[in-house]
């Protein structure tokens, strides 16, 4: 990169939004900088990472350096846990699509105008109309393999790829959903369940997390594909620092610094900061940029999981065969109820491994081998992805003590929950407890409430909104107040909704395309 | 001056201490010192002596006798676990040791020559070490050798664990031809599988 380097587009973030940004703008011609944190890892190196893993555990992908990563937490002042940051995110050219499963899901309609429906939450500034197109262009660029279901919203084009089936253990489910006037639906997968664009199916390799064969899609392939155009420059091992405004109020260029510490500018006419809920933030607050309201930072949600199984020794289930479990319900996501409750999406699993009791029930040797021989295979499981809403008091910091290798300060994670968020939880578990008891489980197994998993779904902390006071951006993403200036991905999202937000934030990148250069 | 002064008083109260809780812990059947343990991370016992001790104390651990298809995949990935410099190799290592020693004192030559009723007492007594104790804490505290006794309890007992629950010894114990990492074809989840053997 030449001092006198100036790019169409500067992108900051190599991830879901930065690959499918950077591969639109360089098929139109466009000169792009992409900006990563993380490593490029080698897709050759993908096997002898699932083995490194299954001998040692810990990642599967190495992408973590304690003095870039540093962050500081206090969610268990609020919510009673910890938020693990670092398992919940991937830096690198990939993002979080390198480890991510690939369940892929549209936002309701009603999620884009919850406050005029049922007085939660706040409205997008676009309808679930507007984004349609881009959410089918999406599903198109990521190959997704579906099949339309009648509880899905609509639908202007076809999946490109075929649905994955209904496996034998799913069909058990029809019946007992039926039971209660519900509804269940093969998963969509980003996944090939043929070859597409030039990524092999699916070949069941029970190992998602980081896929040998490339048939799940991860967004490297479109950082790839822009390189290949020789209109992209990546910058990888790369942190941006700040962000340098003109005096007119437009970005003049991103501060950057290698991990050595050897620091630059890189200019560009747009700009576009897509690191993730967490960083996006901390950057606009680190250069004090987009802030005029106080809502940078603000409205950090999640989606909390409740888990919830039990062992039916009558039935025998045939779990990690393929890899990953394919069926959902979304008939507890809307309804009247929502005005007290959040959209809750229910997902259907049959893994358990007995042979993780050895140290919880003490357990070992002849009589462990037996607990596998009863256990394997006769445990059913509901997860429950629940809606978490925007609060002002959930939000991304700037740490006042903590600093990073470059002297930055840290992100500070305070999570929060409100009544509603609560009582959505709440629900989830009675709903799992009704299901698994008429599936036939004598003793459901759930956590406490108090005990929260997370999903690794970040969003809010810029949200997008037409009023200024009230969001960081405008309907196209553009950071109020500036010209030049856009924040992409889950961090735009005004509400969350109870879906996996990977479909979203790709549609919005690829509207965002089509609002920055027209073609 | 002075704080050398304090510093022997110290060693000789420390001495009395050690001593009281050396008789303290005899009393009540703890080891002291677990000898074989001690020094173990640089105990240059032969690489695939070791491996064996450890496959085989993986298959006691879980009540299985491994095949030889089976004893070969865990062995690769024992290997690969010794072959990283660090200290989960030396817990390894003193796991091993500790395996041989309670066999010499059943009458075994080594943990692999021992009757399968001799090695499934060997890893309950493994298994009954308590890390978490109040004399665990302290004694990790006081004693390398007592240091490395506790550490290969808590760190290579749960790797090997985790190495095995993620090999193909224990998908084909359960009737499976493949597991994470061995390609086949999707279209097997429409259909049932086998039952376990």
């Amino acid at each position: 990169m030449s001092a006198a380097q100036r790019y169409d587009l500067v992108i900051v973030g190599a991830g879901l939004v930065g690959g499918l940004l950077a591969a639109a703008a360089t098929r139109r011609g466009r000169r792009v900088a992409l900006i990563e944190a993380g490593q490029k890892f080698r897709f050759e190196d993908r096997p002898r990472q699932l083995q490194h893993h299954q001998v040692f555990g810990g990642a599967v992908w190495p992408y973590e350096n304690t003095e870039r990563d540093r962050y500081t937490d206090s969610s268990a002042s609020s919510i009673g846990v910890r938020y693990a940051l670092e398992s919940h995110r991937l830096k690198g050219v990939g993002g979080s699509t390198l480890h991510w499963g690939g369940r892929i899901n549209r936002l309701m309609p009603a999620d884009f105008t919850s406050a005029s429906l049922y007085g939660t939450g706040m409205n997008w500034p676009i309808t679930y109309a507007e984004l349609e197109p881009y959410y089918s262009d999406a599903e198109w660029e990521l190959g997704v393999s579906g099949t339309h279901h009648p509880s899905h919203p609509a639908r202007s084009r076809d999946f490109p790829n075929p649905g994955f089936p209904m496996s034998v253990d799913d069909a058990f489910w029809v019946p007992i959903a039926e039971r209660f006037g519900a509804t269940v639906y093969p998963t969509s997968w980003a996944i090939n369940s043929r070859p597409y664009a030039g990524r092999s199916e699916c070949v069941a390799m029970a190992a998602c997390k980081v896929c040998p064969s490339g048939a799940r899609y991860s967004a490297d392939i479109h950082v790839a594909a822009a390189e290949h155009s020789g209109h992209c420059d990546l910058f990888t091992n790369t942190v941006a620092r700040r962000i340098d405004m003109n005096g007119d109020g437009s970005v003049k260029s991103i501060q950057v610094s290698s991990l050595q510490g050897e620091g630059r500018e890189v200019h560009g006419t747009h700009y576009v900061i897509a690191a993730h809920a967490v960083e996006s933030a901390r950057l606009l607050l680190l250069s004090n940029c987009g802030n005029h309201s106080d809502q940078v930072g603000r409205n950090l949600m999640e989606h909390v999981y409740i888990d919830a199984g039990g062992y039916l020794p009558s039935r025998r289930f045939y779990p990690r065969r393929g890899g990953f479990e394919g069926l959902e319900s979304l008939s507890y996501y809307d309804g009247p109820d929502r005005r007290e409750r959040g959209g809750i999406k229910l997902e259907f699993t049959f893994e358990r491994d007995p042979l993780d009791d050895m140290e919880g029930r003490r357990i070992w040797g002849k009589a462990m081998a037996e607990h596998d021989r009863e256990d394997f295979g006769h445990w059913i499981g509901l997860g429950s992805e629940t809606e978490h809403q925007p609060n002002p008091h959930s939000r991304v910091s700037l740490d006042p003590a903590e600093r990073d290798l470059f002297g930055d300060p840290v992100p500070h994670i305070h999570l929060a929950f409100n009544d509603i968020d609560r009582r959505t939880q709440r629900r989830a578990r009675e709903v799992a407890g009704e299901l698994l008891s008429a599936a036939g489980v004598k003793t459901v197994v759930q956590d406490p409430l108090s005990v929260h998993s997370f999903a690794s779904h970040h969003m809010g902390t810029c949200r997008m909104a037409d009023d200024p006071d009230q969001g960081v951006v405008d309907r196209n993403c553009r950071v109020h107040g500036v010209s030049n200036l856009y924040v992409a991905g889950g961090s735009v999202f005004p509400t969350a909704g109870a879906v996996q937000p990977s479909l979203t934030i790709a549609a919005l990148a690829l509207r965002l395309a089509d609002h920055l250069l027209p073609t | 001056m002075v704080n050398d002064t304090g510093s022997h008083r110290w060693s000789r109260r420390r001495l009395i201490g050690f001593a009281s809780l050396a008789a303290a812990l005899a009393a009540v059947g703890i080891e002291w010192p677990p000898s074989p343990v001690s020094g173990a991370g640089s105990a240059d016992s032969a690489a695939p002596a070791v491996e064996a001790t450890l496959l085989a104390f993986i298959g006691a651990l879980f009540g299985r006798v491994l095949s030889p298809l089976d004893a070969a995949d865990l062995a690769e990935r024992v290997a690969c676990l010794l072959a990283f410099k660090g200290p989960l190799e030396g817990d390894c290592r003193a796991l091993a040791l500790y395996l041989d020693h309670l066999a010499a004192r059943r009458g075994c030559p080594a943990f692999t020559r021992c009757e399968p009723a001799s090695q499934a007492l060997i890893v309950d007594q493994v298994m009954r070490i308590d890390v978490n104790s109040m004399a665990a804490r302290l004694l990790t505290q006081l004693s390398a050798g007592h240091r490395a006794y506790y550490r290969m309890r808590w760190s290579a007992v749960p790797q090997l664990a985790w190495l095995y629950r993620h090999s193909a010894a224990a998908w084909r114990a359960r009737g499976y031809t493949r597991w994470a990492g061995v390609a086949g074809d999707w279209r097997e989840v429409l259909h049932p599988g086998v039952p376990y053997p």
